[in-house]
């Protein structure tokens, strides 16, 4: 089962804009967005986020919005850093994607959850993705085996 | 009243926001103005009162006087709630 991605509502007419304020070296906050992918992180409705210009390279557990295969912009970690692309996977997904520079819009500097900002930088929020990351084949396993017991009780 | 500086107009698809002129942008506090906004928006560049305004629009726009001022206060009630004038 592959999980709906994460998108940003971003209106079209919209992105010169932001791109504009992006590639001057601006943020641009808070976006809304739609989907699971990023649960248990982000709640469709309740939360947005700031998003900040594209850094030279980006590093393991950065949280970058990309175009994805549908047009919709998508944020998803990058889980993998390879010489040519980066290899992103959403918190709540199974389904690893590999994304080239050029698909980057921007990255994910401060999380409105609720009504608390959390930078990208807190130690809080980094030690969530690193543990988050760290149990990813205890989630998967633990999915495998809900799916099983369901299969089992059809 | 004046606007504060800092601020443009800007058209994006074919409507008039208003934007911050540089920094970060705060997709929340884009406030779109329709054509008789933007029009008092560019007279609000310079300095003058509601009845400036309400002048401004009878002069280019077929409009009765009170509706034209129904139309500026409520404008510029919302421009100074959003803290707009210098």
């Amino acid at each position: 089962m592959i999980s709906s991605s994460d998108h940003l509502i971003i209106k079209e007419e919209l992105l010169p804009l932001i791109r504009e304020r992006l590639d001057s070296g601006n943020k641009v906050r808070y976006l809304p967005f739609c989907g699971v992918s990023m649960l248990p992180l982000l709640r469709q409705g309740l939360d947005s986020v700031e998003i900040g210009p594209l850094p030279e390279k980006m590093k393991k557990y950065d949280l970058p919005v990309y175009r994805g295969r549908t047009g919709k912009y998508i944020m998803h970690r990058v889980v993998a850093v390879k010489e040519d692309h980066y290899v992103c996977l959403g918190d709540n997904t199974y389904i690893y994607e590999h994304i080239l520079p050029e698909q980057m819009l921007g990255i994910v500097t401060t999380i409105k959850r609720g009504e608390k900002l959390i930078p990208v930088t807190s130690r809080s929020y980094r030690l969530y993705c690193r543990i988050w990351r760290a149990i990813y084949p205890i989630r998967k396993a633990l999915r495998s085996l809900k799916q099983w017991l369901r299969r089992l009780l059809k | 009243m004046k606007i504060k500086d800092g601020f443009l107009l800007r058209q994006v698809a074919g409507q008039t926001v208003v934007l911050p002129t540089g920094g970060d942008l705060d997709l929340n506090m884009m406030i779109t103005l329709n054509d008789t906004g933007a029009f008092l928006w560019e007279k609000l560049q310079n300095d003058c009162t509601e009845a400036d305004l309400v002048a401004a629009l009878l002069a280019d726009y077929d409009v009765d006087e009170s509706t034209a001022r129904e139309c500026v206060e409520s404008f510029v009630k919302k421009l100074s709630d959003h803290d707009f004038f210098v």
